[in-house]
């Protein structure tokens, strides 16, 4: 059984991402994976287990079945610290574990998922780094690109300390207008200091996207029409409170958005009608007009009303789309087709030393 | 083609009522009161008969074949009675009942529905949601209107189905009749192109008039209008042409009302007449109506009053129009003939105490004068004028002369009777002069219309290819706009001149360059991320020698790290100065309805304030793009003031059609524009110095959603 460590610079980098493409790949080609994640930070109530939120979306994703207290032994609430801090023994060590043998018992590869950086864990007694050491994990490092310098002293430093047990890293959410900067320069560059790049994944905003009905739970909001649309996903919410032509000018140039506006803009609710829109947000408690509800189930476009202002509601739905993470299905299936793509398997496989 | 609808031999109402009030009674009734030949069908299955016709409880219990159906009932049971109406070989459908998409989500599933029933059964539907059509020819009143109008000339189609009912009302009283009478409702299927094209071939209408909220394909709209217009004249009223009027358009119909500018680009350049208010467009329909076109544009005007003279001088002024010089012969016989007080030049004043003879001796001379193409006769109710009979004497004049002759007897009781005469033997009459001349100002501009040329187009040719490179490597970073780099390659494939230009990476670069192109020069930040370069200080003009490039170099490269680090810099572009010319703009937006406009005007820093631009839907031909240059304000400083040479006006027209081909070759533009386009004196061509465009990010497979 080969351990494949999952770790990142930073939060929000694409761990899940890598996770659900790797491990269905692997998969796909015969290996049968396992998924672990030694801490849990998003605490979920499911089955009357309190487990881990990613936990319990990749093994489904994986379609790893194991019982999720062998998935995820250690869930970070504030009880566990304050436990911790008045100086309890937790046994973290010896109950992640137990976990994970159990977890991976029969299985060719485990795909483990860190949360953040090395130390991570140091607190709890049993770092990432010491769950890579004590199980010889071989490490793939992903982060989202942002500055040079950090990424590349968080990427040199994690080689230095790991060596052989680095893989190598991948770059997400890198901007189109970098890739090549990073294919040229930055590739070569890490190459040349003992570093493989495994992947330069571009800046995808579907990935980013929010479904609907994420979006109505965050506003409390009331779908009108078109429900069976709501998992659809929104890559970019727009404000609608300019004149109509300026509203025509702008919403042309910005494929499926949700737009936000008052609900007595009839006219830019049929301007995003008439542009490409997958949701139409409406403020303030006000309900449209019948016609544009008419309007609306005609494009197939689905309306939501909700109680805040403009203001509050695109603060609301901004904060959402900054945390998203990789928890939808079409997202996996998108995210699959990418790490195809973009990730280099054949140096994954030859470093693990796997035949295809 | 529709010819089901206003003359069927059979109609079935289906939904008939017994009860008075009751528009499924109201219907019947109207068919059966004025006069319809045809067999009508009432369809109730409660009732044995419904105004002396005998009722049946279903379609399949007629044994006839029926061409037309009405339907009345609620909502929800239409889609069945398509159905049997399907069974029956219907082809021809009126849905007068509401309930569909203007009343929510359930009504527009059902509309839906009726849409995908009406087009597998190759039917043709009317409305839902509309209050039926009148044909006076086959005296059919499909209607609940409360009236039968009068047969006349005039053929109407309305958007809003209240309007109707108003204006049948109001027409009874001023004596306007019509062929054919339409709501069009919801426009599920019929809608105004398919009526224009009824009209266009109904031989009882000479003039179509239109009430119209948004069109539903812009592009048919223009096709058929063109068409249409070079045959019979077509008025039109677009409502919601303001901010205020879009927004309650679109609450009505949940549609938009579409751009102001959009509209008139494709009312002009389709021939439509447009009237701006309801007032204007039966001021206009009776003219078209009762009058013959104007071969020209002088008007002589003869008038009892000075003042109304002077008043409709004026408007004539400010019109297209111009007041007729009368020949020496007319002036000559006028004088010999007419009180010594009479003024015999244009406005003619017959002084307040003529009779009907003075006038009839006036009109009759000036019609034989070559010098005039229309007439329009003026009256006040004065002491001595004898009000009826100078409406006679008009009258008789009006019905023998082929030249235009509009009236404007001014008062109110005491022309109420002349005005009925005048009614009758179709004079048109305007209350007051200025509505008259705008009257005659729409034949005429009608008439100049008539006279155009076929549309004359040059093929432009240009380097597709390169360009459609340039996009798709564009589409695939996900960018809306282009780089300045691209966007110039762009416009230059199309034939644009564009200045020269390098892009320097570094000081001695840049030197080296400004030194090959010949001082002074411009450079400019060189960043797709950065549009509004000179906000940033990311330009600047009239760089003189080495040193200052290396200064501006280091310059503009730190100002653009520190205004937007995240920017991706590609260098500093060294551009050739252009001086001299004159500033103009041209430019390209998207219109949801009617597609791609395309904008020129006077360019330059005062374009956002001086907003003196002029609009036309692309396609864009040479005498569309000839009249939008004249149109503009500026037009005289374009041709040279204080002995000025002009402009190289070909080159702008061919520059506006070199931009109208490339947005008809890539229909992923959205937004473009050339500022400045510094056109030189004549024969010395124009530069594009600055472009900017955006195009349509194409989704990806995965996402459905709508059209842009």
């Amino acid at each position: 059984m080969i351990p494949i460590f999952i770790a990142s610079l930073s939060s929000l980098s694409g761990k899940n991402l890598i996770c659900a493409g790797l491990g269905l790949k692997l998969k796909k080609d015969g290996y049968n994976i396992g998924y672990f994640k030694p801490v849990g930070f998003s605490p979920v109530f499911v089955n009357d287990i309190l487990t881990d939120k990613d936990a319990v979306f990749l093994s489904q994703a994986l379609e790893v079945n194991e019982p999720l207290q062998s998935i995820s032994p250690i869930i970070f609430t504030e009880d566990v610290l304050n436990r911790l801090v008045k100086g309890e023994t937790l046994n973290i060590r010896k109950k992640t574990i137990e976990a994970f043998d159990l977890a991976s018992s029969g299985k060719d590869i485990m795909i483990v998922r860190g949360i953040g950086r090395l130390t991570c864990g140091t607190c709890l007694g049993f770092s990432e780094l010491d769950f890579i050491t004590e199980f010889d994990a071989k490490v793939i490092f992903i982060d989202k690109f942002e500055s040079y310098i950090e990424m590349l002293d968080g990427f040199l430093y994690a080689s230095k300390i790991l060596k052989e047990k680095l893989l190598g890293v991948v770059f997400n959410l890198v901007p189109p207008s970098k890739l090549d900067y990073m294919k040229n320069t930055i590739r070569p560059f890490l190459k040349n200091n003992g570093i493989d790049t495994l992947g330069i994944i571009r800046k995808d905003p579907f990935l980013k996207a929010t479904s609907i009905r994420d979006i109505m739970a965050a506003l409390n909001g009331k779908i009108l029409c078109c429900e069976e649309k709501a998992d659809e996903l929104i890559e970019h919410f727009v404000i609608g409170a300019m004149n109509l032509e300026s509203a025509m000018r702008h919403f042309k140039k910005i494929p499926d958005k949700a737009v936000i506006t008052g609900g007595d803009r009839s006219d830019i609710h049929v301007a995003a009608l008439e542009t490409s829109t997958k949701c139409l947000i409406l403020t303030g408690d006000l309900y449209p007009n019948a016609s544009i509800l008419g309007r609306a189930q005609e494009m197939n476009v689905p309306v939501m009303v909700v109680s805040d202002d403009t203001a509050t509601t695109i603060e609301k739905c901004e904060k959402l789309s900054d945390t998203i993470q990789l928890n939808n299905m079409s997202k996996i299936q998108h995210a699959t087709e990418i790490m195809e793509k973009e990730i280099d398997f054949k140096t994954i496989y030859g470093k693990l030393g796997l035949l295809k | 083609m529709l010819e089901h609808f206003f003359s069927p031999k059979t109609v079935v109402v289906v939904g008939a009522s017994r009860e008075k009030g009751k528009v499924g009674h109201d219907i019947l009734k109207n068919l059966v009161q004025y006069g319809y030949k045809g067999r009508i069908y009432p369809v109730n299955p409660k009732a044995e008969e419904i105004v002396g016709l005998k009722t049946y409880s279903g379609l399949n219990e007629i044994h006839d074949k029926l061409d037309l159906a009405i339907i009345v009932v609620p909502a929800h049971c239409v889609g069945e009675i398509i159905d049997e109406c399907a069974e029956k070989k219907i082809d021809s459908i009126i849905v007068i009942s509401a309930g569909f998409k203007e009343s929510g989500v359930e009504g527009a599933i059902r509309e839906q529905y009726l849409y995908q029933k009406i087009t597998r059964h190759s039917m043709r539907l009317l409305g839902p949601n509309c209050l039926g059509l009148i044909d006076t020819q086959s005296c059919l009143n499909a209607s609940f209107a409360a009236d039968m109008p009068e047969k006349g000339n005039i053929a109407f189609f309305s958007q809003s189905g209240a309007l109707c009912t108003a204006i049948l009302d109001w027409a009874a009283d001023e004596c306007v009749g019509f062929s054919k009478f339409i709501s069009m409702g919801n426009k599920t299927d019929i809608n105004e192109v398919d009526l224009i094209n009824a009209m266009h071939e109904d031989e009882n209408t000479k003039v179509i008039l239109g009430y119209l909220e948004g069109v539903k394909n812009g592009k048919d709209f223009i096709a058929v209008a063109r068409k249409v217009s070079k045959k019979k004249p077509l008025i039109l009223v677009k409502s919601g042409g303001t901010a205020a009027g879009s927004k309650a358009a679109s609450s009505h119909t949940g549609t938009l009302a579409g751009s102001e500018r959009a509209f008139d680009a494709a009312f002009k350049q389709s021939g439509v007449i447009r009237a701006h208010t309801i007032e204007q467009l039966f001021d206009f329909a009776r003219i078209f109506s009762y009058q013959q076109l104007p071969k020209g544009a002088r008007v002589a005007l003869v008038t009892n009053a000075g003042g109304p003279g002077i008043i409709a001088a004026d408007a004539i002024e400010r019109s297209v129009l111009k007041m007729a010089e009368l020949s020496k012969d007319t002036i000559e016989t006028l004088r010999r003939s007419l009180p010594s007080m009479a003024n015999v030049y244009n406005p003619i004043d017959v002084l307040g105490d003529a009779k009907s003879d003075r006038y009839r001796f006036v009109i009759e001379n000036v019609i034989k004068d070559p010098n005039v193409d229309a007439i329009l006769a003026i009256l006040t109710p004065q002491a001595m004028t004898e009000i009826e009979k100078t409406a006679e004497v008009i009258c008789e004049i009006a019905n023998r002369t082929d030249k235009t002759i509009a009236t404007s007897f001014m008062g109110g009781k005491r022309t109420e009777s002349a005005l009925k005469i005048m009614c009758q033997k179709k004079v048109p009459n305007y209350p007051f002069p200025e509505r008259a001349i705008s009257a005659i100002e729409a034949m005429y501009k009608y008439t100049l219309w008539q006279k155009k040329p076929a549309p004359e187009t040059k093929k432009i040719v240009a380097d597709e290819e390169s360009v459609r490179t340039v996009f798709n490597q564009i589409k695939k970073t996900g960018a809306a706009y282009l780089s300045e780099e691209s966007a110039r390659h762009v416009i230059s494939a199309y034939g644009f001149a564009i200045p020269k230009s390098i892009i320097a990476t570094s000081e001695a670069d840049a030197a080296k360059a400004a030194e090959d192109m010949g001082y002074p020069v411009v450079m400019k930040i060189s960043s797709p991320d950065i549009l509004h370069k000179s906000d940033i200080g990311g330009v600047v003009v009239g760089v003189k020698n080495e040193q200052e490039v290396k200064g501006h170099f280091s310059d503009i490269m730190r100002k653009a790290r520190h205004h937007m680090p995240e920017a991706e810099i590609k260098g500093i572009m060294i551009q050739q100065l252009v001086a001299g010319g004159k500033e103009t703009v041209l430019g390209v937006s998207y219109d949801p309805q009617f597609g791609h406009l395309i904008m020129f005007g006077l360019g330059g820093i005062y374009v956002e304030v001086l907003r003196d631009v002029t609009f036309r839907i692309a396609p864009v031909d040479i005498n569309e793009a000839r009249e939008m240059i004249r149109e503009i304000r500026s037009f005289p400083l374009l041709k040279g003031v204080r002995g000025e040479k002009s402009v190289d006006m070909d080159a702008i027209v061919e520059n506006i059609l070199r931009l109208s081909q490339l947005v008809t070759d890539f229909p992923e533009i959205i937004e473009m524009d050339i500022n400045p386009l510094v056109v030189f004196p004549e024969g010395k061509g124009a530069i594009a110095i600055d472009a900017r465009i955006a195009i349509h990010v194409q989704q990806n497979k995965r996402i459905g959603g709508n059209a842009f």
